[in-house]
């Protein structure tokens, strides 16, 4: 459900009774949390231990937004099972809460730590909705050309995510099911990671895309990953490509399955690399299918200057564990 | 349009008779197929998990031509990637007892169900008989079913397919295992593991040493283990395999362990070492072209690998037409040598005509181009013999560019037709030759280079040492700018040898310094070897930098280049300010006074 920010509260069918965010070197972190009409009883901000100065700088201006009633909280992008500890903080925090949902503002959260946070929700089933929330970027690499738009460069590591295992069977071959997203470099390390047998790409659906530009953005980087894969490989077989939703978890959880299940034979990693409603669908799809690994690419440098604008429009899904 | 030639696949997605057409045999076996341990060691794409694969029975029953029960030994292949047994979950139980302990289990579990699977598919129709299948259902069933499950009560018939069954009891209690480890995913809470835990003793060292007891297999032969990729294990796994190396097992079972120079560590269980020679043989093949008296045979192996790929995809001509080089250039410079020759009687420098001929004809044509301007990148580095210097000595690197050069010629072609397919590709043109290495020194300075200086982290010290920190790739960065400048300005200069790749110390360097040349070297940027000092006492290290990048700095990659002995004091500077550096180098070595001796030839 797409709503516009200034009216995000409205249209919620109950009060938040705990707000979670992340406080990054995007503007794009603090769309949703400064557009509250009404501040929350209870808010958890997030940030990396390895954000620079903008991150701090948000950080600031969301704290200051939150009062007294804003707690921050570090993790660590190099360091998974410390981020898991410190988003358990809003496990606990869940079971305090007076009542009413508890909004997660996924939108900068890293793929791997909003990952981790689905599956600490999951475990601990809070007994209240839970509204993830979406800020769309209004324009991406915003201070370059189309032609040298980047988000990301180099990848560090590529890691399965903590919570995500999967159960591969080490006599199978292997299935990589990439969602990709605005970053090449990013696609392109991961299929040279892994050497898949059988591989995957996925690209955003037109009618489902952030918007027509980000369609059409993500259309071409896809194809930069295909291109790569074709002249640089020999898989098994040949690449199989779909479409997913970007916008909607449970449509892009269909899609997710539905490439999995067309290679049972297979053990299947998937790296998701597209919107955050797209990763949180890859995680529905792997909790369906725990079989299924999850695996995340850190990258190492941001476009920090420029990653992205912030439209006036968030993407609202609504999800109960319990 | 015809397919890429150049595409590379994965060896464990090869069959033997694809293995054998595309396959040349490098110079070396390394004598990797003796009993022993050994540790493989080279940059991704030199050619490791081809020759592993190779010693699998398929691969090797084909190129002796005998049945695998013939073969001098039994070679089981088993790949490990990325994220197989690395999963993040380990770092929950990575200091606890319990971690080695499962550690062990899961890799034992791993190795056991990819080597039963290599025996599997890597044996043709030769398991399939009715007596082959009784006698290895029977075998199974003691060494893996009421291993892993002692209540088996399963039929003393043999099963349908006993490979199968055995693999998929494996792969359950693997399964298992991996249960376990989901549920300590996000648990604060000590979770005992109460599945039964295998080690190698009582599993797979027998599992697999016995397996030469059978009649259809090589009797009283020794097994190999070939674990690929065995970086992708984790600091606790790779404790597990180090212990398995220590036992003295290499004439019934030995491990050939490939790593891309990312091996974590060679501690065991016990906090002991294991040691080559003492322990296992190591072999380092990325070195193994670029030092070394089989300098020459890289081209020709490169030149046969080519001409199998072409000749596969029905493309009928030499290596050298496939990539010609630029015609003018070529011209150009063979002109340059004629003058030099003719005038080497009275200006020469080198012993012989041809020596000036071939030191100085390439370096002057470059530097006739324009000097460090914009201009010197006219040169085209285009022609078989120079894409063979650049790709380094490792072959991966040269069939990536080929087949980019392959794409990018098919679609000029298909431009210019004006139709889908265009004529099948017969030649790269120099131009399209010279922009793909360009752009691939560009990608290896500016991505690859750059996404290292942030490897740092809260890694423990086992991979800290390995990976390096980001204070560490910060000063690669610095080392290698400085070195591709230093060289550049030699190649410009008058000096007697002008192209220079290599650096030789002159002195021992400290810790700090050796530290970032060792990193560059696991990276791919630099190549070590060894020379005699300066004085004639003893031997000193020799650093070369990669070819790759000799379009980056506008290098000549080709022939036999110099060393310059350079000190720590420059190497230290070069790290913390490269532009300073050169200037310095400049300043007290390429000025009117140089020193000849600085810089012999390697006549290799």
């Amino acid at each position: 459900m797409k709503v516009a920010i200034k009216g995000l509260q409205s249209s919620l069918a109950e009060p938040i009774a705990l707000f979670v965010g992340t406080a990054s070197f995007e503007d794009r972190c603090r769309t949703i949390y400064e557009g509250l009409a009404k501040r929350p009883p209870k808010s958890l901000i997030f940030k990396n231990a390895q954000a620079g100065p903008n991150a701090e700088r948000n950080l600031q201006l969301m704290m200051s937004a939150g009062g007294e009633s804003a707690e921050r909280r570090d993790v660590d992008l190099d360091d998974p099972v410390a981020t898991a500890r410190s988003l358990a903080a809003v496990a606990v925090s869940a079971n305090d809460a007076p009542a009413g949902c508890i909004f997660v503002d996924i939108t900068t959260f890293t793929h791997e730590q909003l990952l981790i946070l689905y599956r600490v929700l999951e475990q601990a089933r809070p007994d209240r909705g839970i509204v993830f929330g979406y800020t769309g970027a209004d324009q991406y690499s915003v201070n370059t050309e189309a032609a040298g738009a980047w988000l990301s460069r180099g990848v560090s590591q590529v890691r399965s995510v903590l919570g995500f295992p999967g159960s591969l069977r080490p006599s199978r071959r292997l299935h990589l099911v990439l969602l990709v997203g605005f970053e090449h470099e990013r696609a392109r390390a991961v299929i040279e990671a892994f050497e898949p047998s059988v591989l995957t790409l996925g690209v955003g659906m037109q009618s489902q895309s952030v918007s027509e530009r980000h369609f059409q953005t993500n259309r071409r980087f896809f194809e930069d990953v295909q291109k790569f894969v074709e002249v640089r490989t020999t898989l098994g077989s040949a690449v199989n490509t779909f479409v997913f939703s970007c916008v909607d978890p449970d449509a892009a959880r269909h899609s997710i399955l539905a490439e999995v299940s067309r290679f049972r034979d297979h053990n299947t990693v998937i790296c998701p690399m597209n919107t955050k409603l797209s990763t949180l669908g890859a995680a529905l799809a792997a909790t369906t299918e725990p079989e299924v690994q999850l695996c995340y690419s850190r990258a190492i440098e941001y476009n920090e200057a420029g990653y992205s604008t912030p439209s006036d429009q968030a993407t609202l899904f609504h999800h109960r564990f319990s | 349009m015809n397919s890429n030639p150049f595409t590379v696949s994965s060896p464990e997605m090869m069959d033997a008779a694809e293995m054998r057409r595309l396959f040349v045999p490098l110079a070396e076996n390394f004598e990797i197929e003796g009993p022993g341990h050994v540790f493989v060691h080279g940059h991704r794409g030199c050619g490791k998990s081809m020759m592993l694969r190779l010693l699998a029975p398929d691969c090797k029953s084909l190129e002796l031509n005998c049945r695998i029960a013939e073969l001098p030994y039994l070679g089981l292949y088993a790949s490990i990637k990325s994220t197989d047994l690395d999963i993040a979950e380990f770092e929950r139980i990575k200091n606890q007892f319990a971690g080695a302990v499962l550690a062990e289990h899961s890799l034992c579990l791993f190795v056991a169900s990819k080597v039963l699977q290599s025996l599997d598919e890597h044996t043709g129709g030769e398991l399939k008989s009715d007596e082959a299948r009784t006698e290895l259902s029977a075998y199974l069933r003691k060494a893996v079913l009421a291993v892993l499950d002692p209540t088996d009560a399963s039929s003393d018939a043999p099963a349908a397919d006993p490979l199968r069954n055995a693999i998929e009891a494996i792969d359950k209690t693997y399964s298992e295992f991996m249960d376990y480890m989901r549920r300590l995913s996000l648990t604060e809470e000590y979770v005992p593991f109460r599945g039964r835990v295998v080690g190698y003793r009582e599993f797979l060292y027998p599992l697999c040493a016995n397996l030469t007891s059978l009649s259809f297999m090589p009797q009283g032969k020794p097994v190999f283990v070939l674990l690929d990729d065995s970086d992708n294990l984790n600091a606790t796994q790779t404790q597990v395999l180090n212990t398995w190396v220590s036992y003295r097992t290499g004439a019934q079972v030995s491990f050939k362990v490939s790593t891309q120079l990312g091996y974590k560590h060679y501690r065991t269980s016990a906090s002991q070492r294991i040691e080559a020679p003492h322990d296992f043989k190591e072999v380092n093949i990325s070195t193994f072209y670029t030092g070394g008296a089989q300098k020459g045979s890289y081209p020709a192996w490169v030149e046969d690998i080519v001409a199998k790929r072409l000749l596969e995809n029905g493309i009928d001509v030499s290596v050298k037409e496939f990539f010609p080089a630029a015609k003018e250039q070529e011209e150009a410079i063979e002109k340059i040598k004629r003058e030099l020759k003719a005038k080497w009687e009275t200006e020469g420098r080198g012993f012989r005509a041809g020596d000036d001929a071939t030191r100085y004809a390439r370096p002057d044509y470059i530097k006739s181009l324009g000097g460090t301007s914009k201009q010197g990148s006219t040169y085209l580095y285009a022609g078989f013999e120079q894409l063979v210097h650049i790709s380094s000595g490792i072959i991966r690197y040269f069939l990536d560019d080929a087949a980019s050069m392959f794409a990018e010629e098919a679609k000029m072609r298909q431009a210019r037709a004006g139709q889908p397919g265009g004529g099948p590709v017969t030649s790269i043109r120099p131009l399209i030759q010279d922009q793909v290495v360009r752009d691939s020194a560009d990608a290896l300075m500016m991505e690859n280079l750059d996404k290292l200086l942030d490897e740092a982290g809260d890694r423990d010290a086992d991979t800290a040492v390995a990976s390096g920190t980001k204070d560490d790739f910060r000063r690669l960065r610095n080392l290698i700018q400085a070195l591709g400048g230093i060289f550049q300005q030699t190649l410009m200069s008058d000096r007697s040898e002008r192209r220079v790749l290599s650096i030789a110390l002159s002195d021992s360097p400290p810790d700090e310094v050796m530290r970032i040349l060792k990193l560059g070297v696991r990276h791919g940027f630099l190549y070590e070897g060894m020379l005699g000092t300066k004085d004639g006492r003893g031997r000193t290290r020799r650093f070369v930098l990669t070819r790759r990048l000799a379009p980056m700095f506008k290098l000549d990659p080709t022939g036999f280049a110099g060393y310059l002995f350079v000190t720590s004091e420059l190497l230290a500077s070069a790290m913390v300010n490269p532009s300073r550096a050169i200037r310095e180098f400049e300043r007290s070595r390429l000025g009117n006074g140089i020193d000849d001796s600085q810089a012999s030839l390697e006549f290799i």
